[in-house]
């Protein structure tokens, strides 16, 4: 396996898994980075039990949470200043990292899979939960992230 | 609505990702670096070793069974530094980020509370052992009942009571908080995948 085309083919994806989880553009490249390095170590014990992209997924989810254990950056929850500088970025995509941000750590995991349109049953593979679960968590998350964007209406 | 935020989204990328030849270089260099890292623990061990040999042969004890004493109770506390050091330096470098999360949380929560377990053994043992050694020392230098020598161990003695009933619990307790936070943090999403 070319880990020159894994790369290529991953790296934005994962880049926006772990944005979706920091909302902190430079802590999200670290953990992208360290993802990488995983796979690179890790690329020769791969034994293709599962597909490549649900192995590197779970690379970068269990690299995510392994941030538990070091310095926080920046509050997720807050929107960095510079992003809000960048006036070409859709301002409901910005609410939406926000809101993403203030979901507890597996629900931000879970809602970045699915807006990056991973099949249900292979986010499930990536937690090891079941597809009905992982359809459960999604239909909450979703609910309640659109509460907040009606609620951020009427305000 | 999320239709259109799935587009948006994926529109989204990180500028001056690095490239292969950066993250190769990077695995490479995390190589060396562990590499030099224990270079540097062999050599400081053996530098520790040289001082004993310096204290041996340069200070005069009155009494050589001090001396022996002294220089035992410092290579057990060298011995204990460097298996903790390896301990907390060798499991994250050594983690599979390829298993199971579950599993993966599990490992993390029993190597944080394992690092507890030996700092809440290791901290008491290294003040105890250090107040035992100056102890000894002390006991030595001041059998000729010199007045400022006695003043001077007595405040020594006194700064050693000082760390080990208001510093050392002091510091623990932060270590341990923060441990503990670090723990609570796996469970609650180790909660959060039933």
């Amino acid at each position: 396996m070319d880990f020159n085309g894994i790369y290529q083919q991953y790296n934005q994806q994962i880049y926006r898994l772990c944005l979706g989880y920091t909302n902190e553009e430079a802590w999200a490249k670290d953990i992208a980075q360290d993802t990488f390095i995983s796979v690179w170590k890790n690329l020769e014990k791969f034994r293709g039990d599962a597909e490549v992209r649900t192995w590197i997924y779970r690379i970068a989810v269990n690299n995510c949470i392994k941030q538990l254990g070091k310095r926080r950056r920046t509050r997720t929850a807050e929107i960095p200043e510079r992003v809000l500088e960048q006036k070409e970025v859709n301002p409901r995509l910005l609410l939406l990292r926000k809101y993403i941000s203030e979901l507890p750590e597996l629900d931000r995991l879970i809602i970045s899979m699915e807006l990056e349109e991973l099949p249900q049953a292979e986010i499930a593979e990536v937690l090891n939960l079941s597809p009905g679960n992982v359809r459960v968590k999604i239909h909450r998350i979703k609910e309640t992230l659109s509460k907040k964007f009606k609620m951020q209406n009427h305000v | 609505m999320f239709d259109e935020l799935k587009n948006s989204w994926k529109k989204q990328e990180g500028n001056n990702m690095p490239s292969v030849e950066e993250i190769s270089k990077l695995i490479k260099g995390n190589g060396s670096r562990m590499f030099m890292m224990n270079v540097l623990t062999i050599f400081l061990l053996l530098f520790a070793v040289l001082v004993l040999f310096m204290i041996k042969y340069f200070i005069p004890f009155p009494n050589p069974i001090t001396e022996y004493a002294i220089v035992a109770i410092i290579i057990v506390i060298i011995i204990a530094s460097a298996y903790l050091f390896n301990l907390t330096r060798s499991f994250p470098q050594n983690m599979d980020e390829s298993k199971d999360v579950k599993r993966y949380i599990k490992d993390w929560i029993e190597y944080q509370e394992q690092i507890k377990k030996y700092s809440n053994l290791f901290i008491p043992f290294y003040i105890s052992a250090i107040t035992i050694a100056i102890s000894i020392y002390m006991w030595d230098f001041t059998a000729d009942n010199n007045l400022v020598r006695i003043i001077v161990y007595s405040l020594t003695l006194g700064w050693i009571g000082y760390a080990w009933f208001v510093l050392g619990p002091k510091s623990q307790k932060g270590i341990d908080q923060k441990i503990d936070d670090i723990i609570d943090g796996y469970k609650r999403i180790g909660e959060q995948l039933k």
